[in-house]
């Protein structure tokens, strides 16, 4: 069996037969056809950075692949990887894949996280996952081996191995993991949900390489293409689009750590100027740390101008970030054209839609009362209305719909919820099948996401969960915490604002939770009226506003402030009946 | 020893106008100083001193202790 020879980048290869819908086998590919050229380079700032070539590489995998093997790992086991930043996570992962197991990325416990509370979480992730094996270091190995008799067969530290990267590699024990159908089981990613617990997700080799295909497609990658990432890798933008994309289509990845990001968020930008990085994925909340966090010596002698997408991703995309990584960046090269927006979702593997490439993503002022009732109307006063980035058209493959609480075809340019379809759509939840079956209407996956299209792009503007509705009215958190923010003694983003069903009067009122520095009585009491009052002037009649300490509200796994988990923390606190 | 003036700096930056910390006190001890605070943290004691890290000093730090040590290093040089 072989691959169909396909034209030479720039343009997408095309997966000319079914046979070649598997990841390990168009890595297998790169590997033959540039073994010396640079694959993944990990920089380590202030020391050497540490590169794979794909020849090395690959030898690597075959290598953990051999050893993962002995060690009693089999086809079809999930094997949880919870390591810290290293460069050897790459041949590691790769390995897993090669003896036919499913590797799971899961996020190595910060260590604010109590023990039991870590084995609690794993056990239950364990348990509604089914995950076989956990690769880990010795450091965390005390505590996972007393889960061994909850689910767990095995824990292995594979960074304690002696792996050969320059070795004869085993390849023919690798041959069924090669030659592996394209509905075969790849990996298993956990949904990102902002509530309630994670949900696992299986992609075949298939559904990865469908989603490459059509997502390198919409972003024109080409061989010259050079990621630069320091997303984590438990999340499906870090792991499909920035670590295995790249591996798949033969460009180079540029890594960094995220916990080196995070406190020196010009590592990023040094990156790309160094590396001439081309791509990158960014979060929201990336463009404001960027923007406000670094000092200008740190800027200087920057160049920007190698990069020609960066795509804001994962969190609601807000256009104020947009303008301020701009007007922060563009004397060091920034194009604006540059700044694009995807939606995506490990469900789908990962992208559902794209914006063009060659201009910035398109905003749009509407009116946001109209928008409370679903109506999507222009408007021209800033006061009234509420910014809507666009995340772009779906990509090649996927098709997109906005449904009504009937499921049907919502009119055209109302906001409802985002119907997904697609040749890189999961199957189902592993080991949930009800809420599968409540996520999959007709082939079709409720994404619980709010937008609408215009113009054939998809605008996201909130959860489906997390709407509020008041007499009839839908309002936005979102909107709310926005407004409650901007009102002095409030910390700026501090703030969740969720409904509270009323029996009494039939509906919901509206609660907010703030965090504030105010300690003395009087000061409280006035700030409490002044949030009520600020929000009345947006026509948000709020009901009750508590006070909490900074750093009160708790963030999910995403990263986002969680309405759901505050709400029950308030519960708990106040021990009130909401 | 972990002087007064840092003390006072991470009391203001992270609200906790108790905090008492040593050589040993790490981030994840104190409530609040989580990986974005870090960077308010980390500005306000350049201020405070009046010095500039750089990113690969910022990313060695693991303790109070190794602060101290690059805010010396600094203010001595």
């Amino acid at each position: 069996m072989t691959c169909v020879p396909a034209p030479a980048f720039p343009e997408p290869r095309p997966v000319e037969t079914a046979e070649c819908r598997n990841v390990l086998r168009w890595i297998e590919r790169n590997v033959r056809e540039q073994p010396e050229d640079k694959a993944v380079v990990y920089v380590f700032p202030g020391q050497d950075s540490v590169s794979w070539t794909w020849r090395r590489l690959w030898n690597a995998a075959l290598s953990y692949r051999h050893r993962l093997s002995a060690e009693g790992i089999r086809a079809g086991d999930v094997c949880a990887l919870i390591l810290r930043h290293d460069a050897r996570f790459v041949p590691l992962y790769l390995g897993v894949a090669l003896a036919g197991a499913l590797p799971a990325v899961l996020a190595y416990p910060n260590p604010r996280l109590h023990p039991d509370k870590f084995q609690h979480g794993l056990t239950g992730m364990a348990r509604t996952s089914g995950l076989d094996w956990i690769l880990t270091e010795a450091a965390l190995e005390g505590e996972v081996v007393p889960l061994l008799d909850q689910g767990i067969r095995g824990v292995r530290l594979p960074f304690e191995w002696d792996i050969d990267a320059d070795g004869d590699p085993d390849v023919a024990a690798a041959r069924p993991a090669l030659d592996a159908p394209p509905d075969t089981p790849f990996l298993l990613q956990h949904s990102s949900g902002t509530t309630g617990l994670q949900k696992a997700v299986v992609l075949s080799h298939g559904a990865v390489i469908e989603q490459v295909r059509s997502y390198a497609s919409a972003i024109r990658l080409s061989s010259a293409d050079r990621v630069v990432s320091w997303l984590p890798l438990y999340h499906d933008m870090g792991l499909v689009a920035a670590y295995l994309m790249p591996l798949v289509a033969g460009i180079p990845q540029y890594v960094l750590s995220p916990f080196d990001w995070v406190s020196a968020p010009v590592l990023f930008l040094e990156a790309v100027s160094n590396y001439r990085g081309t791509l990158a994925w960014l979060p929201n909340f990336a463009y404001n740390h960027m923007a406000t966090k670094i000092a200008d010596e740190d800027l200087e002698g920057l160049r920007l101008d190698s990069l020609r997408l960066l795509i804001n991703c994962s969190e609601p995309i807000r256009r104020d970030s947009h303008e301020l990584f701009k007007a922060r960046l563009a004397p060091y090269g920034l194009a604006s054209s540059c700044l694009a927006a995807s939606y995506a979702m490990a469900e789908n593997t990962f992208a559902v839609t794209q914006t063009a490439v060659g201009s910035e993503a398109v905003s749009v002022l509407l009116d946001r009362a109209a928008l409370q009732q679903g109506e999507v109307v222009r408007c021209a006063d800033e006061t009234r209305g509420r910014w809507c980035v666009s995340s772009g058209a779906a990509v090649e493959g996927t098709r997109v719909r906005i449904v009504d609480e009937a499921r049907h075809d919502a009119p055209p340019v109302r906001v409802g919820e985002i119907a997904i379809r697609s040749t890189c759509l999961f199957s189902g939840y592993r080991h949930q099948p009800e809420l599968s079956q409540r996520a999959i209407h007709d082939g079709w996956f409720l994404t619980g996401d709010l937008g609408f299209l215009m113009d054939g792009e998809l605008f996201v503007v909130g959860r489906k969960k997390d709407l509020i509705i008041v007499g009839g009215k839908n309002l936005y958190p979102e909107d709310i915490e926005d407004v409650c923010s901007r009102v002095t003694g409030v910390i700026p983003g501090r703030v969740v604002a969720f409904g509270v069903e009323n029996e009494q009067l039939g509906t919901e009122s509206i609660h907010v939770i703030a965090e504030t520095e105010a300690s003395e009585e009087a000061e409280r009491r006035q700030l409490v009226l002044g949030i009520r009052q600020e929000c009345l002037a947006s026509d948000f009649s709020v009901n009750d506003v508590h006070l909490v300490p900074p750093r009160w509200l708790v963030k999910s796994s995403a990263g986002k402030l969680s309405r759901n988990t505050n709400r029950e923390r308030l519960i708990e606190r106040d021990q009130v009946a909401l | 020893m972990i002087d007064e003036r840092l003390q006072a700096a991470l009391r203001r930056v992270l609200r906790l106008p108790d905090l008492v910390v040593d050589e040993a006190t790490q981030a994840h001890d104190v409530p609040g100083w989580d990986s974005l605070s870090h960077l308010e943290v980390l500005l306000e004691v350049q201020r405070e001193y009046g010095v500039r890290f750089r990113s690969t000093e910022v990313i060695r730090l693991k303790s109070v202790g190794d602060l101290q040590a690059l805010v010396r290093a600094k203010t001595q040089g």
